[in-house]
């Protein structure tokens, strides 16, 4: 369960980060307010995540936070991509007025 | 063009990375399966049950014991492998020069399973570090290598640094083939960074010796030492000493000093008994032992201690071997591993691509080619043949388990042989499609196969059937995609 | 005839600036494999020279003191070669090179 967690707070922080980008910026139009939000999520998500592996485990949790940060990045990259995809195909397939 | 930083390093990246790569890509590969050697082993041996606890009796132990000293009486270096919640059943193992095989009892009765032979997870991991080439040139070379990782790491660093950031996880499978290729060696090079980073310095620095020998230039440390009876080559004894005494209070014993309460080692002398600490208590790769007279069974000393030197190095080798690592974490160190095996992979197809213009028609290029496809691809059926061999040849069989590593090699080199054949005659397209389906064939077959061969009961030890089982397939359900991908025109 | 030496030309140039660029490139790869192979020679004596010194280290077992020196070397030989090819303005990153050998020949000299 804490594992579980864990990779959501990642995939939250990478996902924020993608967010942020003007490129992501463009497909995914979000309001100003958005952007500071998710600027705090990318810093506090990882943040969160570490002292919640380190509970759960003292001796490895360094190891399970940088495992799961990595397969999370993975994940969020492959989610970002497929919607990126679809929202593309969606809007070119919209009619032009 | 302009030679700036980044074009300079960039063109060190390239071709350290490619050369490098090419044989990289195999070591990541190995070492990944590696992580799960045991259980590797024991999908390879279903003749042995795996739903046993993990107590001892009496009977079991003398019954190891006798295995031992008649190991003993063929020259052979005998040792034990103590149950664990791993690895449930009594061994008793000798080092054939490149693994540790042996046979397996049962840990109550003493009963030895009638499990094939074969040298299974453990050759991957021998492959993993010395390409089953021995210390030299085998261990050089991985180490060698080792230190290319390094540059190749360091040198796409600098050249990727002012992205890094920006598109810490940019993919783009949809665009582009060539673009694709290139986010695919990112994300897989960045995100898993620390990891890749970690592992080629551990595993560097473990075997830094292999590759600057220092013996040769300080002789005196050799000669300083009293000559020493003559002394047996690794794996083997000259005498085989007398029968120990019962092992279990020893065990115990042994235990209760060294803090491990199971799947310790039982290494033998002819005059002691050692009982070593169980690699899977903890990431520093410590050699605690406690010892024992082989004769009467009292205490001789024990060795729970070590320097903050000595310390660091069982460390590096502890977090390196990822023994010490809970299932859940070796499933982390398999993905990164993957993750590693794909980096290079990736790299190597990427190199391809930016050549394939330029100098597509040249001799050197299809070579490169070749070698690709037979590290891309080949390895991966060779990998999988040798799973197909455990499967196929008759249990009995004697040799069983080096003809499987035959096997593996035969495979291989069939496979560079048919790289090499199509893409000098200009049929490279053809080649990846022919080997891609035949990676195909085997990954998606395997669990048939294993259904099929009713080599054991998928009630004990499930899990470890199912997961290598379903493994199997998905690679080859990714060779399928990337065949039917290949059959597409390029984008 | 000036239009056919036009022609001419136009033929020439492009092929003479292909020939030219191509030189250039092999000139540029070759001084590349030059100073890669000065760099890695290098630093493989410095890693020697550092394994050698790792000897002198106040440790009886002698796997350990190689083993240590591997840490070392495993961590310095990239860094040495990157820096080294890296450091061509001047050829600073050679003389980093040689400074890192230098300290460690003198290491070997001089007690410890």
């Amino acid at each position: 369960m804490t594992f579980l967690l864990v990779l959501a707070l990642w995939s939250a922080a990478f996902w924020c980060h993608e967010c942020l980008q003007p490129r992501t910026r463009n497909i995914f139009p979000r309001q100003t307010g958005a952007v500071s939000v998710n600027q705090i999520i990318r810093a506090l998500a990882p943040c969160l995540a570490l002292p919640l592996c380190l509970f759960q485990d003292p001796a490895l949790g360094i190891f399970y936070w940088l495992g799961l940060g990595s397969a999370a990045g993975l994940g969020t990259s492959v989610l970002m991509a497929v919607l990126k995809q679809k929202r593309g195909l969606a809007q070119m397939s919209k009619p032009p007025f | 063009m302009r030679e700036t930083l980044r074009v300079h390093m960039g063109w060190l990246h390239s071709w350290v990375g490619f050369l490098a790569g090419l044989l990289l890509a195999c070591i990541f590969a190995s070492g990944t399966l590696a992580v799960f050697d045991t259980e590797i082993t024991q999908w390879m041996q279903p003749e042995v049950p795996l739903r046993q606890g993990t107590s001892l009796t009496p009977t079991a132990l003398q019954a190891a014991a006798q295995a031992v000293q008649a190991e003993e009486e063929n020259g052979l270096s005998a040792f034990l492998t103590l149950p664990s919640q791993r690895d449930p059943v009594l061994r008793v193992l000798h080092y054939d020069g490149y693994e540790f095989v042996g046979t397996a009892l049962h840990s109550e009765t003493g009963a030895v399973f009638p499990a094939r032979e074969t040298a299974a997870g453990q050759f991957f991991y021998n492959f993993h570090f010395s390409l089953r080439g021995g210390n030299q040139p085998g261990v050089q070379i991985v180490t060698f290598l080792g230190l290319c990782l390094l540059v190749a790491v360091g040198s796409g660093l600098v050249i990727h640094i002012r992205a890094l950031w920006p598109d810490l996880i940019l993919f783009r499978p949809f665009g582009a083939r060539p673009r694709a290729w290139v986010d695919a060696h990112l994300i897989a090079g960045v995100l898993f960074l620390p990891f890749i980073l970690f592992m080629g310095y551990t595993g560097t620095a473990i075997h830094a010796r292999a590759l600057l020998p220092v013996e040769p230039f300080f002789p005196f440390h050799t000669a300083a030492k009293p000559k020493k009876e003559k002394t047996a080559p690794k794996g083997h004894v000259l005498q085989a000493g007398p029968l120990p005494p019962p092992l279990l209070p020893l065990i115990a014993q042994a235990r209760d000093i060294l803090g491990s309460p199971e799947g310790n080692l039982v290494l033998f002398t002819p005059n002691e008994v050692r009982i070593f600490k169980s690699d899977a208590f903890g990431p520093f790769l410590t050699r605690d032992h406690v010892d024992f007279s082989r004769k009467d069974g009292h205490a001789l000393r024990s060795v729970t201690q070590s320097p903050p030197a000595v310390a660091t190095m069982q460390l590096v080798r502890g977090l390196h071997y990822a023994r010490y690592a809970p299932l859940p974490l070796r499933w982390l160190y398999f993905l990164s591993g993957l993750a590693a095996t794909s980096l290079a992979a990736s790299g190597l197809i990427v190199f391809l691509m930016k050549r394939r213009r330029s100098s597509g028609e040249q001799f050197f290029f299809r070579l490169a080619e070749a070698l690709t496809m037979t590290t891309v691809v080949g390895f991966p059926a060779a990998t999988l043949g040798i799973f197909w061999a455990n499967r196929c040849l008759p249990v009995a069989l004697s040799g069983r388990a080096m003809i499987e590593i035959d096997l593996f090699f035969a495979v291989w080199g069939l496979c560079a042989a048919h790289a090499l054949l199509l893409t000098l005659t200009r049929h490279a397209a053809l080649g990846w499609r022919q080997q891609l389906g035949l990676l195909a064939g085997a990954g998606c077959g395997l669990p048939l196969l294993d259904l099929i061969s009713r080599s054991h009961a998928w009630g004990q030890g499930a899990s470890i059937f199912m997961a290598s089982d379903t493994l199997a397939f998905l690679a080859g359900l990714i060779a399928l995609c990337a065949l039917l991908k290949l059959r597409e025109p390029a984008a | 005839m000036r239009m056919s030496r036009t022609k001419n030309l136009g033929m020439t140039a492009p092929s003479a600036l292909s020939a030219s660029k191509k030189n250039q490139k092999r000139q540029a790869v070759l001084r590349r494999l030059g100073l890669l192979a000065v760099v890695c020679a290098l630093s493989f004596l410095t890693a020697h020279l550092i394994m050698l010194d790792a000897q002198r280290l106040p440790f009886e077992d002698m796997r350990l003191k190689t083993d240590l020196g591997g840490m070392v070397i495993a961590a310095l030989f990239p860094i040495l070669v990157l820096v080294g090819f890296a450091g061509r303005r001047h050829g600073w990153g050679l003389i980093l090179g040689l400074v890192a050998c230098g300290s460690a020949v003198l290491a070997g000299i001089f007690p410890f």
